[in-house]
């Protein structure tokens, strides 16, 4: 123990005393590490993103050159009730399907890290949906749902006795409605990097604690939530991305309907862009929702614990 | 650092240089470079004939017929109906757009405008069986553009069963006998009418063409439908909603039999284009016995009936380097043999009023939809703005039948929002 | 980095062999003294957890198993009145019938090829950045990592026709001088469908995260030993992510293989296009022939579960195991 502690005195004087060097010898190769990748993502999504934003400025409907307009498809945005509507939808999904989400997937991902009998079927079970294509899924919940006698759900409540419900084909029930297949969607991939990040704690953190006589669920939140504390903003961050992204979904399952009630903000950007052929309008939309998303990444990396995240 | 920078400023010079030429040429520079005389590849972008049979028929059965022994090639991009636009508006931004184009109708006005079709010479329809109706769809400010390829007829199917059951014998002949007469017709639990199975744009325009209304007028300037029949076409729908005779939630959603192949609608307004699914998955219903037929009708007593149409048209890019050869395609394409070879393959109707192939008279709903190509009436575009317009139309209807907002709510909402981007155009 | 999260995980990893023992024995004396009244409770918990799960695995998988046995069903019977549970009869020929209709082979040969480049691309460069911006200071790291991040954030519709852009006039390709114009650059190439996805920057910020709680101070030691930078990355830190790499291999993977709408954009001709466009076969205008396509959207999804259900196998210590055992 002793020359372990002289190693380490050592170790930092000179340390310190080759820091500048050393510190530029990293830096190289942060850069290095890091430059192929940036370069890449530079080159194919910074370069196309840049152009969308001066595209924005513009009329460009993709089939003739664009003209320059100002700031006119941000007023036209501004008092566009159906993208407020539609941004309004994307706040309320993430705000309820989110933490419950993620909630659901972790508290799976600590029960099937366990070695209980049956995991890896447990396991691809709540992994299935993320792979099934959401044509599929798409197509297996409208039959749920369906307002009719024939839906699953209706039959269930049927048997209580409570009277057939509209669920999507109404405007009040089909956000609800959507939120929940979007939550169920989700759980299987959080679970999977949640269970990868299990993977990772060190055993031995839990042997100490159990030398102190810690319980399980004060090991839970003393050393497994705060470990997992990296890939959960992770899970945060891109699930944010991803609930303002969601479209197939919408796609397959609402059309945005009945009456906008669905519509989410890439929606709009789809049909903007490709319905009606109005790129530019488009573009204005996605810088909308960049600056959306990069305020809700700042404040989830509030939330997450700090910039050492 | 010094060299990853240079290298990085050289990377997105280039690509800036290129956008930007992008940009301003509008892609006009043109793809392929084998214009002119002697040969060249004629390209064709299509969202027919998908997977393996559809290309034996569409290459093996009618290409190869018409490009053998001449100095031309072609290639065919097969892409998906719900991707089309994307593949189009892609495809024309970089230059590329294919030399013949198979869109639906309401594509031709707009792009049209847009510069992206071009006009095609009457002499084509010179000699061709097809129903003068037809062609609105295919005109832009007066001047062809486009030739109907496959037709699809929006019409009612009926259960005989219910009806004789009811006792109706005589097909309603205006909106307000077919009003009583689906609620003899509507069964326990069911609807006398399946409204909202088919798109609800198109349902209400429809209905639209029975009150005697249009979208827009004859240049596609001005919304038409503020008259008073889009919202009496929308109220019929919120009186048969109110009647019990329709029901926005009784309906089929995808991957779930529509409502009259399980017995709970009595009528079904639908494609023609259906009959291929319809006798493979409910093949004891669409029998001559079973089913009978009628189109939506007139409001007014004695009025002509209303056949919405649609379809898949056949159209040149004003780009392409071989017009001559494209339009000898289109119209090598219409004759009789390699019609019949596409409808053999689709199981959709034919443009031409005169083929006479099993493939044809044995389809009852492209048989019945031929028969009354003289009520054929299209709904879809007659203005640039339309694919604009398209969009708006569902969400004001889906309110009005949810009960949120009147039929002259809904219609007032989208006859300004209609107007805003007509102006634009 | 970690170390401000949690003290702890420096007084583990640097801590003695010795240490390690003494504390696993206290550990285990620890368990014993409890051992007979936690045994029973431990019994029913397991059991209560297992009916949970099961219950929950139901859920998870009932669309799976519902869309299997939709593509053995009968047309006449996916659209009778009364389709029952389970298939009247088994019409395995639908997935025969499915493989015949589009040129499926050589579609499942083209997403293979775009899964396995994007996995190793995605592995190689993606792990490289991610390790420098959690564990290495340098000088616009933090720009580099918000950067990276706020490429996540607009959606593919609203750059795609800048990115269809640069394929078509990439210089010197397809024909095209250096302007990128005259030819075609790379639309309907290899190119086109591998290399501007690459890297994803979903994938770096992953492997940032699993990088951040890696402990500094083996890379510190290989260091002091001498080890170069890219020795200690792939020697030591690499592995320490191993199930990081194997969650970033697999979804990699799955977005190659899944790729839909750039493929089809990109490309006019049918030997250069992907499995999810071949099952739009099964889907046209005039309606969608539904046993076909689950029987194609089961096969194409086969692929990924036997993936997963191999990987997930890596993960076998269970971390509750140390406490509950």
């Amino acid at each position: 123990m002793s020359t372990n502690t002289v190693d380490r005195q050592t170790l930092s004087t000179t340390r310190r005393r080759r820091t500048p060097t050393l510190t530029q010898r990293q830096g190289r190769w942060g850069l290095l590490f890091a430059a192929p990748a940036t370069v890449q993502i530079a080159l194919w999504t910074g370069l196309p993103v840049l152009v969308s934003i001066i595209l924005s400025f513009t009329n460009y409907d993709m089939l003739n050159p664009p003209e320059f307009l100002g700031f006119d498809n941000y007023v036209t945005l501004a008092n566009d009730p159906v993208f407020w509507k539609a941004l309004g939808n994307n706040f309320i999904m993430a705000i309820v399907g989110i933490p419950i989400s993620i909630l659901i997937s972790l508290a799976l991902a600590v029960m099937l890290n366990q070695g209980l009998r049956g995991n890896s079927i447990f396991r691809t079970a709540v992994f299935l949906p993320h792979v099934t294509a959401t044509v599929a899924i798409a197509m297996i919940w409208l039959w749920i749902y369906s307002p009719g006698g024939n839906g699953l759900f209706n039959i269930v409540l049927g048997f209580f006795g409570v009277p057939n419900q509209a669920f999507l084909a109404s405007p009040s029930q089909a956000l609800p409605s959507v939120i929940l297949v979007t939550i169920w969607q989700g759980i299987g991939l959080k679970m999977m990097i949640y269970l990868a990040s299990l993977q990772g704690i060190d055993q031995q953190l839990y042997e100490a604690a159990d030398i102190d006589g810690a319980s399980a669920v004060q090991k839970f939140f003393r050393i497994t939530i705060p470990m997992l504390k990296p890939v959960t903003f992770f899970i945060l961050v891109t699930s944010i991305v991803g609930n303002f992204q969601t479209f197939d979904l919408i796609y397959n399952l609402t059309n945005g309907g009945p009456a906008n009630s669905t519509t989410v903000i890439t929606y709009q950007i789809y049909q903007t862009a490709f319905q009606q052929f109005r790129m530019g309008l488009a573009t204005a939309q996605s810088v909308v929702l960049l600056i959306v998303l990069v305020v809700l990444t700042i404040f989830s990396r509030r939330i997450t614990g700090g910039k050492d995240d | 650092m010094t060299l990853r920078r240079r290298d990085f400023l050289a990377a997105s010079g280039v690509s800036i240089s290129a956008l930007a030429l992008a940009a301003c040429s509008g892609g006009g520079s043109g793809g392929g470079g084998n214009g002119g005389g002697g040969g060249g590849e004629i390209s064709i972008l299509t969202p027919e004939f998908a997977g393996t049979t559809g290309k034996a028929a569409f290459e093996g059965g009618i290409l190869d017929g018409f490009f053998e022994g001449s100095e031309f090639t072609y290639k065919v991009d097969y892409t998906d109906w719900t991707k089309l636009n994307e593949k189009l508006s892609t495809s024309v931004a970089g230059g590329l757009v294919a030399d013949m184009i198979m869109p639906g109708a309401g594509w031709v006005e707009p792009f049209a405008h847009k510069g992206v079709l071009t006009e095609l010479p009457e002499s084509l329809l010179d000699g061709l069986p097809v129903n003068e109706n037809l062609l609105a769809q295919c005109r832009y400010e007066g001047t062809l553009h486009a030739l109907p390829f496959f037709v699809d007829g929006r019409i009612c199917i009926y259960n005989r069963e219910m009806f004789d059951a009811a006792g109706i014998a005589d097909i309603p002949t205006n909106l307000d006998d077919l009003r009583e007469a689906l609620k003899e017709v509507t069964p326990d639990g069911g609807v006398g009418i399946d409204l909202f199975s088919s798109n609800i744009r198109q349902t209400w325009s429809h209905l639209l063409g029975c009150f005697g209304g249009r979208l827009f007028n004859d240049d596609g300037t001005e919304v038409t439908f503020t008259d008073g029949t889009g919202v009496a076409a929308l109220q019929y729908m919120l009186d048969l909603v109110a009647d019990g005779t329709a029901n926005f939630d009784i309906k089929g959603a995808e991957g779930q039999p529509r409502p009259w192949q399980q017995g709970q609608a009595a009528v079904d307004l639908l494609n023609s284009s259906l009959w291929p699914s319809f006798t493979e998955q409910s093949p004891d219903m669409v029998t001559e016995d079973a089913m009978g037929m009628f189109l939506l009708p007139s409001a007014e007593a004695g009025g002509d009936p209303v056949m919405w149409t649609g379809g898949t048209l056949l159209t040149m890019s004003a780009r392409s380097a071989n017009p001559e050869k494209v339009q000898e395609l289109m119209s090598y394409m219409l004759e009789a043999g390699p019609l019949l070879t596409a409808v053999t393959e689709s199981g959709k109707v034919p443009a031409r009023t005169d083929i006479e192939d099993p493939v044809v008279t044995d389809n009852l709903m492209a048989q019945y939809t031929i028969d009354n190509f003289d009520y054929a009436t299209a709904f879809e575009g007659g203005s640039p703005a339309w694919m604009e317009i398209r969009g708006l139309v569902a969400p004001e209807l889906e309110a009005a039948v949810t009960g949120q907002k009147t039929a002259q709510q809904a219609i007032d909402a989208l006859a300004a929002a209609s107007q805003d981007a007509l102006s634009r155009v | 980095m970690t170390d401000t999260v949690f003290p702890g995980t420096l007084d583990a990893s640097a801590g003695t062999e010795q240490g390690a023992a003494e504390r696993k024995a206290a550990a285990r004396t620890a368990k014993q003294a409890n051992k007979r009244s936690a045994s029973t409770k431990r019994r029913i918990s397991r059991v209560a957890l297992t009916v949970l799960l099961i219950v929950v695995s139901f859920v998870m998988a009932l669309p799976f198993v519902w869309m299997f046995l939709t593509s053995v069903r009968s047309s006449p019977e996916i659209f009778s009145s009364d389709m029952p549970m389970w298939p009247a009869e088994w019409h395995w020929e639908n997935f025969t019938v499915a493989l015949e209709r589009a040129p499926f082979g050589i579609y499942a040969r083209n997403s293979f090829i775009i899964a396995v480049v994007h996995t190793i691309s995605n592995l190689v460069f993606g792990s490289m950045a991610g390790y420098a911006l959690a564990k290495i200071r340098f000088k616009g790291s933090s720009v580099i990592f918000g950067f990276i991040l706020a490429s996540m954030m607009i959606p593919f519709y609203a750059i795609v026709i800048p990115e269809f852009l640069m394929i078509r006039f990439v210089p010197f390709a397809g024909g095209n001088d250096l302007f990128g114009q005259g030819g075609t650059g790379w639309y309907d190439t290899w190119w086109a469908l591998l290399i501007p996805g690459l890297v994803s920057p979903f994938n770096i910020f992953l492997f940032r995260q699993f990088f951040i709680s890696t402990p500094t101070e083996l890379m510190e030691a290989a260091r002091i030993d001498g080890a170069s930078e890219a020795r200690t990355f792939v020697q030591i830190m690499a592995p320490l992510i191993r199930p990081g790499m194997l969650t970033v291999a697999l979804l990699a993977f799955e977005a190659g293989w899944n790729n839909f709408l750039w493929p089809l954009l990109v490309t006019s001709s049918t030997n250069l296009r992907t499995i999810q466009l071949g099952l739009s076969v099964f889907r046209q205008e005039a309606g969608t022939e539904f046993n076909l396509l689950m029987a194609g959207t089961t096969m194409a999804a086969v692929p990924m579960i036997v993936m997963f259900f191999f990987f997930q196998k890596q993960f076998v210590n269970g971390f509750v195991g140390s406490g509950l055992k």
